[in-house]
């Protein structure tokens, strides 16, 4: 059985009958593994991008020197070790002293990333992938400028006297927190007990540093998890940067839902072109019986055909797929940092199983439906009935679903995936009675080949209905993700606006306010986008918390009107004049307030500056954490402290060709504290690149599925059509007139299709937005205006290209071989 | 000499359908027929349109299930077969030639006529079905698709692929129906000379008289019932 299988399946290739199937797998099983490969090596880079901001790929952040039991157990592992002591210290250069936040680092740092340093302050710098050696200081701008200092100069640190080698320009993992806001100094770690600088009670923070196999790593991290002890905590890349987590975060929703979406297309190409072939495929069944090949055996013959067919559609998509995804990556490797050694068989078994799982449940019922077809049929010579199977589309549905789950992990996404088409394909069929009244209508106002058009239509309605639903549906899923990277990329373009500030000043007084904005401009530095954020210290003492979290100190803001980036997602936000201090109001980021249970209208105390303060919970904010701009868990109504011992922070842009006018400024102002993230913003951008090039490829993978069902769909019918194209011709018709046929009815599929399409995609679009990727829901009018008529131009001329043949094939042949 | 045994047997056969626009008015395709045809035999089924002859035929092969009475094939019943036991009958007993061809085409001339052999499990396919080609006149012409044959043409690879069946009777619904007349001459004349070869008992429904003359046996349908056979 196998054998005449192989070989009918081989006959059927070469006659053509199988190749629209072939293509389709094939596309289904490409596109599937090429997505899924390609998504896996974002993420793997983006989890080095992170690794780099943590410069190891797994970190543990101790107030104690590291377990040297640990430290053998990483080492059995054969994992790379680090060793990081951050304390702070006065630092002598000639007359000058200052206090300095010192990193001592071990020989091997950084495990992940790289060092920037130069000669000068402020100056343009190269990388490095070793820290300081022995006797050797890497002060940064800050501190170089604050000490007058220079290259080979010594400074001393307590009782070590270091010599200048390098300028700190930036590092893989600087701190963003308020304690990077002192200037900063690298020393090796065998140093550090030679300075004297740390003597007992001193507060040090210690970080192990850890790079190796992930597996290994894991291990590692699973032993030693319930060894920790308070105030040891690990962290992972992706917890590295909380805006980076953002944008990652989305980045990865998108390409999953790309992934769905091409399983999905594919899924509906592999039904039409299934379809299509088992009713072509009647008449073979009916003279096999004839022959007197049995039911079971039909199935059996089938089966092995369907399953020859998977089989050599995977052996030639795989390596297709592999090919597809290195041009990708070749296109983002300026990017994507990849990693040609790994090879993942997640993504092979994903494309492989969907392979065989679309063929499974789009393919197989109506093959093994064909072993009902009467024998008697070919006595007769009658077609085949065209009337779908509710059962297999029940099957096929239920596989769609299975699928995108499969690929997808996330019930939202295939929830909101579903809920499109079922929506959809509702409307689709509510609005194809109208749309034929509508046709009917029309006609006696339009030519002869307008008439004719539409009567198609008419004759054809519940043919035509399900024809509109396919073009709807994938014309629904592209408009989807058309929309859905026009905002992703719109929302991270804001990330790579020119003016996204990049320094931060902290510790200013009221009275140095004015000086600074005067000291700025003498230098020509601009001043406008300069907003100034009181600051308080403070800790909620009421209710309390015994996390970590809860017990750590705030710092806290207070302003009347509603900071750039933030929205309210409950509650209200206070009215624009001061409230008294006894109604104080208090509004707190929404992920904190979940994470700590707090609730709206709760009385929340704070110890702030030793005075006890009372709040009422008002309102509780989403903030855009990838703005760049200061901001704050908690925001109050009133000031915490009064205007002269309150202290601000700020944020402004300094273009590359002003950096060097920070040395003097610091100079000036030398108490401010500067927090300079250029290099974090910088790597920011680089991922938004990189990500924003990785989506637009893979939006052009998922047009080719879309195209892919389009043209499926159109030779679904072509047959019919061929029929009733002789018939019109034998009665006079010019191919003229029949190609205007075709053209007016194609162009009013696509025309009722692109509508629903587009009001469908809006729909599905505003849920994935709210839901998925967390942003406010918007209306793109345009494509409410636009989607008819790409709908109308899209189908109109593929229905037309792809019915040439119709028009061309001659009238008697296709007659008699109907 | 041919050996007269009862092969085909049809014993009160009727078939009925219900009429779809009218209820109670059942449409009968065929009423009470009954009839012998010995092996060997060459019997020519003739009828006006509508008479129900490819109904019946395609009861006699096994293709389709009376409503009423027995079809015996050899000295097997019909009617107590399932689809699976009729297939089985079919593909060592019986051979067709349609009115339509029916060759598939995405299957060369030749491949149209190893099916049948292949189906059957035979070994030497490709061999017999050559010898078959030649046969019929169409030695050159293996590697051709049926879209590339002209009428004529295909209705002789459509005859050779049932000789290469060499099943002991053949059912040939309207053979000559979609030929001219020059050509339909000449594939009676090959059909006829293809059965005088292999003594295979030969049922074939047509319109043509010039072609149910050269049968031994006639049966004549009118509405559905048999008027009285009339033998050659």
């Amino acid at each position: 059985m196998l054998k005449l299988a192989s070989r009918l399946a081989w006959r059927d290739w070469r006659g053509g009958e199988l190749s629209l199937l072939f293509a389709a797998l094939l596309l289904a099983i490409t596109s599937v593994t090429s997505i899924s490969l390609f998504t896996h090596q974002v993420k793997q880079s983006m989890v080095a991008e992170g690794a780099d901001l943590i410069a190891a790929d797994l970190r543990l952040n101790s107030n104690q020197a590291v377990n040297s039991a640990w430290q053998q157990q990483a080492q059995q592992l054969g994992l790379q070790q680090a060793h990081v002591s951050e304390f702070q210290a006065m630092v002598f250069a000639q007359q000058e002293l200052q206090l300095a936040g010192i990193k001592a680092v071990s020989s091997l740092y950084p495990l992940k990333g790289e060092l920037s340093v130069g000669t000068q302050a402020f100056g343009l710098g190269q990388t490095s992938n070793k820290g300081p050696r022995e006797g050797e200081i890497w002060p940064d701008s800050r501190l170089l400028a604050s000490l007058s200092a220079q290259l080979n100069d010594t400074i001393d640190v307590g009782e070590l006297s270091l010599t200048v080698t390098q300028v700190l320009l930036a590092e893989p993992d600087q701190a963003n927190g308020f304690a990077s806001f002192a200037p900063r100094a690298l020393i090796h770690i065998n140093d550090l007990a030679a300075t004297q600088a740390l003597q007992t009670g001193s507060r040090v923070s210690h970080r192990w540093l850890l790079a190796g196999d992930a597996g290994q790593l894991n291990q590692l991290r699973k032993q030693i998890t319930p060894q920790l002890q308070a105030g040891q905590k690990w962290q992972t890349p992706t917890d590295g940067n909380a805006n980076m987590a953002a944008t990652l975060d989305k980045a990865e929703q998108f390409l999953l839902l790309a992934g769905s979406l091409a399983v999905v297309l594919a899924g509906v190409a592999l039904s039409l072109s299934a379809r299509r072939y088992s009713l072509r495929q009647a008449k073979h069944v009916a003279l096999l019986k004839c022959l007197g090949l049995k039911p079971k055996q039909l199935r059996l013959l089938y089966l092995s055909q369907m399953l020859l067919l998977a089989t050599c559609a995977t052996l030639v998509s795989l390596p297709f797929a592999w090919g597809l995804y290195q041009g990708l990556l070749t296109l983002v490797s300026e990017y994507i940092q990849t990693d040609a050694t790994s090879l993942p068989m997640a993504p092979f078994i994903l494309g492989a199983g969907t392979g065989f799982l679309c063929l499974l449940a789009f393919v197989l019922p109506p093959m093994l439906g064909l072993a009902k077809v009467a024998p008697a049929q070919v006595l007769r010579n009658s077609g085949s009935r065209s009337k779908a199977n509710p059962s297999h589309l029940a099957i096929g549905f239920a596989a769609i679903i299975a699928l995108v789950y499969w690929h997808s992990q996330s019930l939202l996404i295939s929830a909101a995936l579903i809920a499109g088409m079922a929506v959809i394909l509702t409307l689709l069929w509510l609005l194809a009675g109208s749309l034929i009244k509508l046709g009917d209508k029309l006609r006696p106002y339009l030519g002869q080949g307008g008439k004719l058009g539409l009567a198609n239509l008419s004759r054809r309605r519940h043919q035509n209905s399900l024809q509109v639903a396919i073009f709807g549906l994938a014309l629904m899923l592209l408009f989807s993700l058309v929309s859905v990277r026009s905002f992703l990329i719109d929302d991270w373009q804001q990330q790579l606006k020119q003016d996204t500030p990049n320094l931060f000043l902290f510790n200013i007084y009221q009275e140095q306010r004015s000086a600074l904005l005067d000291s700025m401009a003498k230098q020509n530095l601009a001043t406008d986008a300069l907003t100034f954020f009181p600051i308080a210290r403070a800790r909620l003492i009421e209710p309390k918390f015994d996390t970590p979290r809860g017990d750590r100190e705030l710092n806290l803001t207070w302003t009347q009107t509603l900071p750039k980036g933030n929205r309210i997602s409950a509650g209200r936000w206070w009215a624009p004049t001061p409230t008294p201090l006894d109604a104080l109001e208090v509004s707190i980021e929404v992920d904190y307030a979940q994470r700590m249970g707090l609730s709206l209208g709760q009385k929340l105390t704070f110890n702030v500056a030793g005075i006890e303060q009372q709040a009422t919970l008002t309102s509780l904010r989403e903030v855009d954490w990838g703005s760049m701009q200061p901001n704050f868990f908690f925001i109050f109504s009133a000031p915490l402290a009064d205007a002269g011992s309150a202290s601000y922070m700020a944020s402004v842009y300094i273009a590359p060709k002003d950096r060097n006018k920070l040395g003097p400024l610091l100079r000036q102002q030398p108490t401010i504290s500067m927090l300079d993230v250029d290099q974090i913003l910088q790597q920011v951008q680089k991922v938004v690149g990189q990500l924003s090039l990785a989506v637009e490829s893979i939006l052009v993978m998922v047009l080719g599925a879309g195209v892919l069902v389009l043209i499926a769909s159109i030779q679904a019918s072509i047959d019919e059509r061929r029929h009733e194209s002789a018939i019109l011709r034998t009665l006079g018709a010019s191919k003229s007139l029949i190609r205007r046929i075709i053209l007016v009815e194609y162009a009013s599929l696509g025309w009722v299709a692109g509508l629903i399409a587009g009001l469908s995609a809006e729909a599905l679009v505003a849920l994935l937005q709210y839901q998925v990727f967390n942003m406010p829901a918007q209306l793109h009018w345009p494509l409410w205006l636009l989607s008819p008529f790409i709908g109308m131009l899209l189908i109109g001329s593929f229905g037309w290209w792809f019915n040439r043949s119709v028009v061309t094939a001659p009238p008697l042949r296709t007659l008699s071989k109907a | 000499m041919p050996d007269f045994t009862p092969f085909l047997c049809a014993k009160n056969v009727s078939q009925i359908i219900a009429n779809p626009t009218q209820q109670g008015h059942d449409l009968h395709i065929l009423q009470d027929i009954n009839f012998t045809i010995e092996m060997g035999q060459s019997v020519a089924i003739v009828g006006a349109s509508g008479s129900g002859k490819t109904t019946l035929l395609g009861m006699m092969a096994g293709l389709d299930s009376p409503s009423h009475g027995q079809l015996f094939l050899a000295q097997q019943d019909l009617t107590q077969l399932n689809e699976e036991g009729r297939a089985e009958l079919r593909k060592h007993q019986v051979a067709f030639i349609f009115q339509n061809f029916q060759l598939l085409p995405s299957l060369t001339a030749l491949e149209n006529i190893m099916l049948p052999l292949e189906v059957k499990g035979s070994n030497g396919a490709f061999a017999v079905a050559q010898k078959y080609l030649q046969h019929v006149g169409l030695g050159e012409r293996g590697g051709h698709y049926p879209n590339q044959l002209s009428g004529g043409e295909q209705q002789r690879v459509a005859i050779a692929r049932a000789f290469a069946a060499q099943a002991p009777i053949l059912f040939a619904d309207e053979p000559t129906g979609n030929l001219d007349t020059e050509t339909g001459r000449h594939i009676i004349e090959l059909l006829f000379e293809l059965n005088q070869q292999h003594q295979t008992t030969l049922v074939l429904v047509t319109h043509d008289l010039a072609l149910a003359q050269r049968c031994q046996r006639r049966l004549s349908l009118t509405a559905g019932k048999l008027a009285e056979p009339t033998d050659a």
